[in-house]
């Protein structure tokens, strides 16, 4: 990945478009931790950081949502509930455990607030269809509440009906002040809810696009240049 | 928490319902019929299986048997329990619990009898420490991982023996394998204590779910800030102290150590223990008390062979074929091939 | 290509540097005396072991393979000495029957879905059983065809003699090389190996591949039976207890992965012969007990794993994890692709 510069505030949503293969994926995880970079710095409200693992990342408020569900996000086997509380249980470590009761009344809040349709918190994630268990992934983090969210592909497989849902609460996280770096290849969605917009081609960003200068016609012509 | 919209949540009531339980989990109903049948054939086989009596101060009986030579297999399946949920193997638990046995009984000769235990179960617990570095740092494979163990294990006890069997009369030592408590014979407290202890911390902790996500997808839990490595360490270390746990029963009950011999196979008993006990190889969801069940399977089916008299050869064939069938009826694969012409006929 | 025949290249530097240790400390070593002993002594071993490559190259395992030896050494002495059965007909039912066993193994992996660990547990305490069952003690043999076997071989110079276990086992070799590299069977082998589902979808016929691969194993198994017992002269329902761990251990320092797809029979007939040459050293020096074999061994499996580990893709990259891991700050460290 060749070096830039990438800057997001409270409540700011700044998109990351391209094409398969731009790098996109590849920022996020060194973002948050999963890879390390050679050279360049991360600093979290002015302060300098280095992370190492997710687990340092997690810590430092960030929280991510992985292109591939399937593999990187859902633990199938597990429940609803589980999976939901699974980030914040880990944060909390091995000893302070979330009681039966507190795992149930978390799950509940989230099924509720983000619409997840499902008959009880205890059916394991796997049965349930895309668009539900990207809302199971952004449950988990929302719960271990983090001040910046990343997102790759979160409309990514999922049914019309979820798409919608799942663009209304990342405009709602925003209002509500989350930082969130969205990666999607729906231009005609990053578009609709991005504040900046940064574009990457062949692992190296391209163009920034900022307020009136956003629009699906700008990434293509920058992708094309 | 951001804030969202939420309507006051009804205080919802996490009871655990037995029955309910049960009746989701087939494969555990039929796990535990299986061991009230074996129960019952014993039963059958000797009048007095089920009969305890009492004399010179213990408890005699065929139950008290099952659960005394019994204990040391609990204690096998309780860490490979652990082990297995996280997508592993431990093969060398045999060879450590020869270690175990063959530290204790070598310094037992010349130092009080804590400092031979304690260097026993130390020994142990750095073997599973070992299998548990190799497997969560080194990333290598678990069965081949503790296979080296179990190949080199027996080597390294036959080294501190040096060859013989290091024999001994410590009476604290043999307490551990042979001694009475309330009439009971202490592995039985050995194997049931550390079995609560195990569940208090898998079950009463975050730990237990830490261990069934990582089993169930290590990827994904490295993805939501969990600290794989930390869990697969410990829980090779565990099935190591178990092992040594179990070790110094079996050293302390024929008062020596024989560093070829003790704990042979007694791997593979755990093995099937825990996957009779519903434990899938694949990792992921794990039940102690069922993984208990399947040692007592075990452990009956050998009793029940012993008391019936039937001539020692054929003890394997019987195991074999008893482990087989319960085996096939825990498949959901073969009980649907083999009741499809029953359930067409009520469709 | 490159990294998956490193581990063979390796297996094969180790196999010599060994030699030469032993050579250099032992003049005798250098005969084709000692050749011809560890393919003699080690023939039944690694006949099942060839079996143990395929199922391993599958992704399986098969734990009943000793056990099988064990039941074949009985059953044959037990017809040729108490019902005086000719040994070649008593061969050629041994091995119908260790197909079936096989096959029947194969069959519940595939139909039930046990995982083959479980299934070829339980296979051994079968085999084992029956071995118990027909004979408790040990049954010598006396029949004169077996002297007949046993006295033939070919002579080299030098006083090295390849006996007739060990041409049987030479040939059970270059046939399993041939069927794992030259036919439709090893390739669909090697394709469940890779990933079974893959395999699915490209039309191997799994159901017939599994049947036949734990089928294959089991009548090695068998076949090394009858090696054995020519070799020991007797059958004995105690014998080759834990041998299916030195064939995984042969597979494993012969470069197989465990994970099935990779590897090479040729590897495994090398990893054989290390162990030969280490049982060899030992019994030279006469002064180390058996068990440093065992410690040889164990550490020989740690150096294949590193090995295979450092040099299957990404193995740079885990080692450089692990520099990570230790020692953090240190600088270089690559950004791997994925997709997106």
């Amino acid at each position: 990945m060749q070096p830039f510069n990438l800057e997001v505030c409270k409540g700011e949503i700044v998109g990351l478009a391209g094409l398969l293969g731009s790098g996109r994926t590849e920022t996020a995880q060194l973002i948050f931790g999963i890879t390390q970079c050679e050279q360049g710095h991360l600093r979290i409200k002015g302060r300098q950081v280095n992370l190492t693992s997710p687990r340092q990342a997690i810590r430092a408020g960030f929280a991510l949502c992985p292109e591939d569900r399937k593999i990187e996000g859902i633990i199938g086997d597990l429940s609803v509930r589980e999976n939901i509380i699974l980030a914040l249980q880990a944060k909390m470590g091995w000893f302070r455990y979330l009681s039966g009761r507190q795992q149930e009344d978390l799950a509940q809040e989230m099924i509720r607030a983000l619409r997840i349709a499902t008959p009880d918190s205890q059916k394991a994630v796997k049965e349930l269809s895309g668009g539900n268990q990207q809302k199971v992934i952004l449950a988990r983090w929302l719960v271990s509440n983090p001040e910046f969210l990343i997102l790759d592909e979160p409309t990514r497989g999922i049914d019309v009906g979820a798409h919608a849902e799942i663009i209304n609460i990342i405009k709602r996280l925003c209002r509500e002040g989350m930082a969130m770096l969205v990666i999607s290849s729906e231009l005609a969605e990053v578009v609709d809810y991005s504040d900046r917009i940064m574009v990457l081609r062949d692992r190296r960003m391209i163009a920034e696009l900022e307020g009136d200068q956003i629009s699906e016609n700008a990434i293509m012509q920058a992708i094309a240049e | 928490m951001s804030e969202k919209i939420v309507k006051p949540v009804q205080e919802k009531k996490v009871t655990f319902n037995v029955w309910a339980w049960f009746a989701a989990n087939k494969r555990a109903l039929w796990t535990l019929a299986a061991l009230i049948l074996i129960l019952l054939v014993n039963r059958l086989i000797s009048p007095t299986f089920f009969t305890v009596r009492y004399q010179d101060g213990r408890l005699l009986g065929s139950i008290i048997e099952i659960l005394n030579r019994g204990a040391a297999v609990m204690l096998l399946t309780t860490g490979m329990t652990l082990v297995i949920a996280t997508k592993g193997i431990d093969l060398s638990v045999g060879a450590v619990i020869a270690i175990c046995g063959a530290v204790s009984a070598t310094l037992i000769a010349d130092q009080p009898p804590a400092v031979a235990i304690l260097f026993g179960l130390g020994a142990a617990l750095l073997c599973g420490v070992w299998n548990g570095v190799l497997v969560a740092v080194f990333n290598i494979q678990p069965i081949v991982a503790t296979l080296i163990l179990m190949v080199v294990g027996r080597g390294i006890a036959q080294m501190i023996t040096n060859g013989q069997i290091a024999i001994f009369n410590d009476p604290t030592l043999s307490f551990i394998g042979a001694g009475v408590v309330f009439g009971l014979p202490f592995p039985i407290f050995l194997s049931i204590g550390v079995l609560i202890v195990v569940w208090l911390f898998v079950r009463r902790t975050a730990v237990g779910l830490l261990i069934e996500s990582v089993g169930a997808n290590d990827r994904a839990s490295f993805y939501a800030g969990i600290n794989a490595t930390m869990i697969k360490l410990m829980v090779y270390t565990i099935s190591g102290l178990c092992a040594g746990i179990a070790g110094l029963i079996l050293t302390g009950y024929i008062k020596g150590a024989d560093a070829n011999n003790a704990g042979l196979w007694t791997e593979l008993d755990a093995i099937l223990a825990v996957v009779i006990g519903g434990t899938s190889l694949n990792g992921g969801r794990f039940n102690l008390g069922l993984s208990m069940i399947g040692a007592l399977i075990i452990q009956s089916l050998y009793t029940g062979i012993l008391i019936s008299g039937l001539p020692v050869e054929f003890n394997l064939v019987v195991k074999a074929i008893v482990i087989l069938f319960i085996l096939l009826l825990q498949s959901d694969s073969f009980r649907q091939i083999v009741l499809q012409p029953f359930r067409r006929k009520t469709a | 290509m490159k990294s998956r025949i490193l581990p063979l290249i390796a297996t094969f530097v180790v196999f010599v540097l060994l030699y030469l240790v032993g050579f250099q400390r032992f003049d005798a070593f250098g005969t084709t005396k000692v050749l011809s002993n560890v393919l003699t002594d080690k023939a039944f071993l690694g006949i099942t072991a060839v079996g143990m490559t395929f199922v391993i190259l599958s992704g399986g395992i098969d734990l009943s393979v000793g056990s099988v030896i064990a039941f074949t050494g009985v059953f044959c002495a037990t017809l040729i000495e108490n019902s005086g059965w000719h040994p070649l007909v008593v061969f050629g039912l041994s091995l119908v029957i260790g197909a079936c066993f096989g096959a029947a193994m194969g069959a519940v992996i595939y139909y039930f879905k046990i995982p083959p660990f479980i299934v070829t547990l339980s296979g051994q305490f079968l085999a084992r059983g029956m071995a118990f069952v027909i004979t408790t003690a040990s049954v010598p043999v006396t029949h004169p065809f077996y002297n007949e076997l046993g006295n033939l071989f070919i002579r080299f110079p030098d006083k090295g003699k390849l006996s007739f276990v060990a041409m049987l086992f030479l040939v059970v070799l270059l046939l399993g090389i041939v069927l794992a590299h030259f036919t439709r069977f090893g390739r669909n082998v090697y394709a469940i190996g890779g990933n079974d589902t893959a395999a699915l979808l490209l039309g191997v016929p799994i159901r017939n591949t599994t049947i036949g691969i734990y089928m294959l194993s089991s009548l090695l198994a068998t076949l090394g039976g009858i090696a054995y017992s020519l070799y020991t002269d007797s059958g004995y329902p105690l014998a080759a207890t834990g041998v299916e761990m030195d064939a995984i251990a042969a597979v494993v320092i012969g470069g197989t992965l465990l994970t099935g797809g990779v590897g090479y029979v040729a590897g495994t007939f090398i990893g054989i012969l290390i162990q030969g040459i280490i049982q060899t050293y030992i019994t030279f020096d006469g002064t180390l007990n058996s068990w440093w074999a065992k410690i040889a061994i164990g550490f020989l499996l740690l150096l294949f794993i590193a090995l295979q580990k450092f040099l299957t893709a990404g193995g740079v990259v885990w080692v450089r994890s692990l520099f990570r891991r230790f020692m953090p700050g240190t600088a270089k460290q690559p950004v791997p692709a994925s997709g997106g």
